[in-house]
């Protein structure tokens, strides 16, 4: 946990310094994806020859100025926005969690409304939820310390522009379990294709892959398999369920929901099963 | 005049806290165990309010706690007999405990708890007791001898009824 502060406290001023360096840089890249998309107009067209009277470059850069104009005039609402989505996946998750945790006021509840005589399988089922949580939550942060990690030195590694910025953003991406890593790989993928670094776009797929590879094997692994006890298969169905149902707060709290079900279910029959032994009639002496 | 020795105490002492360390520092079952050991102890507990004649834990069902008399009077019964009437084994009080053999193994409760009286019990739950010996192995060697010296105590009285 130390290592995680101290790394955050080191992280953080050249994670600003990054943010500044990307504003500055913003006219850059915005001729930089003007050149590409010119580029692309110019190979389209030889296939579709109508697209050569459509200025596609100045289209797209229109629509990319009147969006960056009309942000001032929208900032209230965008903010507005981002708390909303903040409170929504952030805080909604976070405090359903807290108030799981705090297991003495569900317990007083729990006993409050169930028969006296099921209190040790009351208590026993809390306190199992109660370890699935803190062990997820422990191994979560754990792994995306360590996924955000990898893919910062890959980044810079491979001499990538933004590499802090790139990486965190994958690090949260990967909340999002199985497709969360992919969903991370996207934005250094685009930006080194507008710059038109192909042989980076390959590098960087190999980087992704590898982590990827290095999650699911190792990582993963060790921090998660003690507390979501899962299958993969179930895994997946389970997010898509959950992306079903709830959409993204779903694919986020599916997996962890799933492992408290499985703990309950567990528990509820291994119970039932002493239940039926008691039930069984006992073998008369001859 | 401000004593700023008892504000500071008032601030930073839970005073809930330290009644009740006071309180399970004389359980037997935490007998040679430092405050702040028992405190951890304290922290791993559940308590419940019991109203008199409820079945606290029936006999054969799984035991999974140990459970301790905070206030209240709880009778452990057996059924005994042809006609496998309930006979009262023994009465406990506040600072008593019982269960204690489920903090061993998950097995099938050898009696029936029931409150006597309105009254409050402080639960431990099995698992959360080995994942504290897992990390605090002298806080559970301590409370596993305790267990012991108690089981042994018992059995000789047995062998000496049976005598």
């Amino acid at each position: 946990m130390l290592i995680v502060v101290e790394t955050v406290i080191f992280v953080m001023p050249k994670v600003i310094a990054e943010l500044n360096q990307l504003q500055s840089s913003l006219p850059k890249i915005a001729v930089q994806v003007r050149n590409s998309l010119a580029k692309v107009q110019n190979q389209l067209s030889a296939y579709y020859p109508p697209l050569k009277s459509k200025n596609l470059p100045d289209l797209v850069m229109q629509k990319i100025n009147s969006f960056a104009a009309s942000v001032p005039a929208h900032l209230p609402q965008i903010i507005g926005n981002f708390f909303n989505f903040l409170s929504l996946y952030v805080l909604v998750p976070f405090v359903t969690i807290a108030l799981l945790l705090d297991t003495n006021r569900l317990a007083d509840w729990l006993f409050s409304i169930i028969p006296s005589r099921h209190t040790e399988t009351i208590l026993s089922i809390i306190s199992e939820i109660n370890q699935v949580m803190r062990d997820f939550i422990q191994g979560q942060a754990m792994r995306l310390f360590w996924l955000t990690a990898l893919t910062v030195f890959g980044l810079l590694y491979l001499k990538v522009d933004f590499a802090l910025i790139f990486g965190l953003l994958a690090g949260i991406f990967n909340i999002i379990p199985v497709l969360g890593a992919w969903l991370g790989a996207i934005p250094p993928i685009l930006m080194v294709i507008v710059q038109g670094d192909i042989s980076m776009v390959f590098k960087l797929a190999l980087l992704f892959i590898g982590i990827q590879v290095l999650d699911n094997t190792i990582i993963s692994t060790y921090y998660l398999s003690t507390s979501v006890n899962l299958h993969f298969v179930i895994v997946l169905f389970v997010l898509m369920v959950g992306a079903e149902f709830f959409g993204l707060l779903g694919v986020i709290l599916s997996v962890p929901a799933a492992s408290m079900i499985k703990v309950v279910m567990g528990i509820l029959y291994h119970d039932y099963q002493h239940k039926q032994k008691l039930e069984m009639p006992q073998p008369q002496p001859d | 005049m401000l004593n700023i020795k008892e504000y500071i105490k008032d601030i930073l002492i839970d005073r809930e806290m330290k009644q009740k360390i006071d309180f399970f520092s004389k359980v037997n079952i935490f007998n040679g165990l430092s405050r702040f050991a028992v405190g951890k102890l304290v922290t791993a507990m559940y308590s419940r309010k019991y109203e008199a004649a409820e079945i606290i834990c029936p006999e054969q069902e799984l035991g999974k706690a140990l459970f301790i008399i905070m206030s209240g009077e709880v009778a452990i019964t057996r059924q005994s007999g042809t006609r496998r009437e309930d006979k009262i084994i023994s009465r406990l009080k506040s600072g008593d405990f019982f269960g204690e053999m489920a903090l061993l193994e998950e097995k099938p409760r050898s009696a029936t708890a029931t409150a006597l009286t309105d009254g409050e019990l402080y639960i431990i739950y099995k698992a959360n007791f080995d994942s504290m010996i897992e990390k605090d192995p002298k806080i559970g060697l301590m409370v596993i001898k305790n267990i012991a010296v108690i089981l042994s105590a018992r059995l000789r009285g047995m062998i000496n009824e049976g005598k």
